[in-house]
């Protein structure tokens, strides 16, 4: 079961987008995974980046800041290890 | 440049509308098809021009850059946001993160001013509407706004009026690995995408408002509600911007028609700048960080700063 964040300090459009459309994914292609979107800059301070939102797949980032990527890109992103 | 357009706009009107060249519906309809070929072209070739720019420029490199000439920091950070992403809801950790390298609470507004202002959207329908040498006031005069407004906050010291644990919270230094040349077109590429989704729905539908004000309400109507609020039009349009989040600078088209109709610019340029710098939204975001008390001040600096923008902008350009 693969553990899916999305990071942001604050709720925006753009972090909702990258929710949705990872949430989308998750569900269409029967992805095993756990999707959770966190809204608190002190978790966002741990990796080291001033941009949102932030992807996060297993503990690792794999797409910061705006603009958020293609669907087809995004589910690379999350299915790659 | 936009021949093409207008034998376009003339083709599908006549030709295929079949309208009248002689009905005020074919003006209408032409001025439509013709504006929406014409800014779109425009805000495409703007947005990935800047875009493609501002790939140089991360916030993490913009924040290294001020931590190291902190003298000068206020006019720098306000330059440096021209070239610098951002949106909005990364005002909180690009405040904790500034605050972390040392830079003064000045620069940080002043960035946080100048930024959002003079960004690709605006510049690409100020160009669009009004061409070049307006677009570049609008950046000198947005680049001003924003050192005005961090040169006073930087006085008043708001740091009591900051919540305490954006002084405690640490991003370390990130190691930031530089792109690609391929990597910046495809992010130009895609900010372009993402932005025209964003905002294409409200350009079009005021460039159908200012068609039809173009077409049907006439000059002597706009001159006499000017000549009785004329001098107060910067000040209003200041006001109506605020609260208005930033998409909504896609209703510029209808600022230009008035305009052409005898409205005085400095109001089209105070409204731009008004809707991109401060939004209801922003405040809300803001709230997170620091007190109401110093989000009204900052709010109410740059509004200032704005409105005087908005006159000057005037007086240099004829029409008050």
């Amino acid at each position: 079961m693969k553990k899916i964040q999305i990071i942001s300090a604050s709720n925006c459009n753009n972090c909702e987008l990258l929710y949705n459309v990872v949430s989308t994914i998750v569900k269409s292609k029967n992805i095993p995974a756990e999707v959770e979107k966190i809204i608190d800059v002190k978790e966002l301070v741990k990796y080291k980046t001033m941009k949102t939102p932030v992807l996060v797949v297993d503990g690792k980032v794999k797409h910061v800041g705006t603009p958020i990527p293609a669907p087809q890109t995004i589910e690379e992103l999350i299915t790659q290890d | 440049m936009f021949e093409i357009y207008d034998s376009i706009a003339t083709y599908i009107t006549k030709d295929i509308l079949n309208l009248n060249p002689s009905d005020k519906l074919y003006e209408v309809a032409h001025f439509f098809i013709y504006d929406t070929l014409k800014i779109f072209t425009l805000l495409t070739l703007i947005i990935f021009a800047v875009s493609f720019i501002r790939s140089y420029f991360p916030l993490e490199k913009t924040r290294k850059i001020l931590s190291k000439h902190k003298a000068i920091a206020i006019p720098l950070a306000a330059i440096l946001g021209i070239f610098t992403p951002f949106c909005s809801c990364s005002a909180v950790p690009m405040f904790i993160g500034f605050v972390e390298a040392g830079i003064p609470l000045g620069a940080a507004f002043a960035f946080l001013v100048s930024s959002p202002m003079v960004n690709e959207v605006a510049l690409g329908l100020l160009f669009a509407s009004f061409g070049f040498k307006i677009a570049l006031a609008y950046v000198v005069f947005g680049v001003a706004v924003a050192i005005i407004s961090g040169f006073f906050i930087e006085k008043l010291n708001p740091r009591h009026l900051i919540e305490d644990y954006v002084f405690e919270l640490s991003f370390g230094e990130a190691e930031e690995k530089p792109m690609t040349f391929k990597e910046r077109i495809e992010f130009a590429k895609n900010n372009v995408k993402d932005i025209l989704r964003k905002i294409s729905i409200y350009i079009i539908v005021a460039i159908g408002i200012g068609s039809f004000i173009h077409g049907y309400v006439p000059e002597e109507a706009i001159k006499s509600i000017m000549n009785s609020a004329g001098f107060l039009s910067v000040p209003l349009a200041v006001i109506i911007g605020v609260p208005l989040y930033s998409n909504s600078a896609g209703i510029l088209p209808v600022i230009q028609a008035l305009i052409d109709k005898g409205v005085p610019i400095g109001t089209a340029l105070a409204f731009m700048m008004a809707t991109t710098a401060l939004s209801f939204p922003e405040f809300v975001i803001l709230k997170q960080i620091m007190k109401p008390k110093l989000i009204a001040i900052f709010a109410g600096i740059v509004s200032v700063s704005i409105i005087i923008a908005g006159y000057l902008f005037n007086i240099i350009f004829g029409r008050v």
